[in-house]
């Protein structure tokens, strides 16, 4: 789950491992009570800074996501599947707006963004 | 700290500890060996200068011990660029206490085994009763020996190498100096031989090295 | 102390020439520093200066509170230190080495070191002198790890060690920092490495410290710019300009720092088309800023 961390993109790795944990609630992979790893266990997987690590748990468990058990942990939290579906949601909002930044930077207006969209989407379907 | 200095110094020399002790412990045998069946009726005189030799040789034996230990110390720090040595919570004083003092103590050996030498040695022996044999006290020679030795090589090798050259010219430029102001000026002679003689015979700090060394004496 | 590692005003000379001259460092406690620089440019020299293994020409060091190097014996007894190449003693075994450190540290966790050792995969009976380069790696890891320092100093401690290795020894490094509360200074070339890791700069060149800040500000304030032409008017840019460069046609690049966002609008009002605005990695924006400084001095001569 935590693989491909990328420490040169413009992403800051805490976002990118917080984004991680987001996708996999939101695609069920992830459900109420499953264990996160711990901050040392993954800080020294990953071979970042445990900094990072309590960054990105931290910024989980504000948006409500995770819960950070003293002693014990970090877990999933209890998520409806309406909080699933609008986690869904948020995670694709997400993904939008680094696509709408990236494109902004390229200088290509949203409208041509639009359009390549669905031609890209068409493509998919056939 | 000091045991793990003693055992880390007992693994860096034990070969050549175990080398000096073995010919500190065979020479006075060899030598008496070598010397006796030539003697025939041996005469007291020639006891005595059968005993010298012997005491040569041990003193030889105990400087060469105590020099090829500082040596050995120092060229394992050395060969390692001191790095690890200056990286231990220990101040520089006290590091190389614990180095000289465990060094000195591992030295210890080859002074027992010219004493256990000697003694087997001079019990082949038929003393006469004007004769004595005195291995103890060459067993004690040659460990300060050693140590005087070690001291010297230690303290050469662990002062910052400007000061060590300062100090070396220095002393040849002293004793230099005295020797040509004897010939000079000859009324310095008797005061200069004096300060000489202090120096190189007991009680002075090298006497140890110009005395007396002889298993057997009267 | 809020610092673990406090240098200022800092000269050594290394023969005639001044290796490290006037240097101001300060390593914040709980940190991991990253100490990035070219060959030569005197990092090991500094390390060694704050360990109290040289002595300084001139300048203060003080390191967990003590005065380097007058109290450097006491500071040693908190800190773990990884140097460039293999310092122990070759005739030693694995587990003769590790009882000789251990004598020497107070803080010194048995357990702990068994563990590594077990981890790492190194056997009590072999002998330092014929470890592999890997090996030697992971027991000088060991070492620093067990004694439970309050500051670790790494000077290159990956360097020369296969992936493999090099992972073992950052896990295990990265592990205790998780758990302990400790300040740490890596000094490496190995830039991606330290992109991941650290979390303050300080960047070396030419015995001096030319920049110095937490991770997250360097990088992010350092960007590539795409531009149509040059300005039309130059009223004072927001931003600081590293370099200025031609790029294709009548396009000029210009390396940046200090940006913001929002800084978009002085090239709308100067009349000028921004194209576009490059993210560099570490490596680029270290890179960059040595250019940099390395110009400004050339100028300044």
């Amino acid at each position: 789950m935590f693989n491909h961390i990328d420490p040169r993109s413009p992403t800051p790795i805490y976002a990118q491992i917080a984004a991680r944990v987001r996708m996999a609630v939101a695609s069920g992979d992830l459900t109420t009570g499953d264990a996160l790893p711990s901050v040392r266990a993954l800080a020294g997987t990953l071979r970042v800074n445990p900094a990072t690590v309590v960054q990105a748990y931290r910024d989980l468990e504000r948006d409500g996501v995770v819960e950070m058990r003293q002693g014990s942990g970090t877990f999933i939290a209890t998520l409806s599947p309406e909080a699933r579906g609008q986690t869904r949601e948020q995670e694709a909002r997400r993904l939008v707006r680094d696509l709408l930044e990236q494109a902004a930077r390229l200088a290509i207006c949203p409208a041509d963004l639009r359009h390549a969209i669905d031609a890209e989407l068409g493509a998919l379907r056939s | 700290m000091l045991t793990q200095t003693l055992y880390v110094q007992w693994k860096w020399n034990r070969d050549f500890l175990a080398f000096y002790t073995v010919v500190a412990f065979a020479a006075p045998l060899v030598i008496l060996w070598v010397a006796l069946p030539h003697l025939g009726l041996t005469s007291a005189r020639e006891l005595v200068s059968v005993g010298e030799a012997v005491g040569t040789a041990t003193e030889v034996i105990a400087v060469l011990a105590g020099l090829t230990v500082a040596w050995q110390g120092y060229g394992v720090d050395e060969r390692v660029g001191h790095i690890y040595a200056l990286s231990l919570p220990v101040t520089r004083g006290r590091a190389l206490a614990m180095r000289a003092g465990t060094a000195s103590l591992t030295l210890a050996l080859p002074a027992v085994g010219v004493w256990i030498g000697a003694m087997v040695a001079a019990a082949q022996v038929q003393l006469p009763p004007s004769l004595h044999s005195y291995a103890g006290s060459l067993a004690s020679k040659a460990l300060l020996a050693a140590w005087l030795a070690h001291a010297c090589m230690f303290a050469l090798c662990y002062s910052a190498r400007r000061r060590a050259k300062v100090v070396l010219v220095l002393l040849i430029i002293g004793v230099s100096t005295l020797a040509v102001a004897t010939v000079v000026a000859p009324s310095s002679r008797p005061a200069i031989t004096r300060a000489g003689d202090f120096l190189i015979s007991n009680p002075g700090p090298f006497g140890v090295l110009f005395g007396r060394w002889t298993l057997i004496d009267v | 102390m809020t610092h673990a590692i406090s240098i200022d005003g800092l000269a050594y000379r290394a023969g005639r020439h001044f290796a490290i001259r006037d240097l101001r460092m300060h390593v914040p406690n709980g940190s991991v520093y990253g100490f990035l620089g070219p060959n030569g440019s005197g990092k090991t020299t500094t390390i060694r200066l704050l360990l109290g293994m040289l002595p300084p020409a001139d300048g203060t060091i003080a390191v967990l509170g003590h005065d380097v190097p007058r109290g450097a014996h006491q500071a040693l007894a908190r800190i773990g230190y990884v140097p460039e190449r293999l310092h122990l003693y070759p005739m030693l075994t694995i587990e003769e080495t590790m009882r000789h450190h251990a004598s020497f540290y107070p803080r010194w966790d048995r357990a702990e070191a068994e563990r590594l050792r077990r981890a790492f995969e190194l056997r009590a009976e072999q002998r330092v002198g014929r470890l592999s380069k890997g090996e030697a790696g992971k027991l000088m890891m060991l070492l620093a790890l067990a004694v439970r320092p309050e500051l670790l100093v790494l000077d290159e401690p990956t360097d020369g060690l296969d992936p493999v290795v090099r992972r073992d020894v950052l896990s295990a490094l990265l592990e205790y920092v998780s758990t302990h509360s400790a300040t740490v200074l890596i000094s490496s070339h190995l830039v991606h490495e330290q992109e991941r890791v650290c979390d303050w700069i300080g960047v070396m060149d030419g015995g001096r410290l030319v920049a110095e800040m937490p991770m997250h500000a360097f990088r992010s304030g350092i960007k590539r710019l795409r531009i149509a032409g040059p300005p039309v008017h130059a009223s004072p840019a927001p931003f600081g300009i590293l370099a200025r460069r031609a790029g294709a046609g009548r396009e000029e690049e210009w390396v940046v720092r200090d940006w913001r966002d929002d800084m978009t609008s002085w090239f709308a009002s100067s009349d000028t088309a921004l194209r576009e605005v490059v993210d560099l990695d570490l490596e680029e924006s270290f890179v960059e800023t040595l250019r940099a400084a390395r110009d400004a001095s050339g100028r300044a001569a």
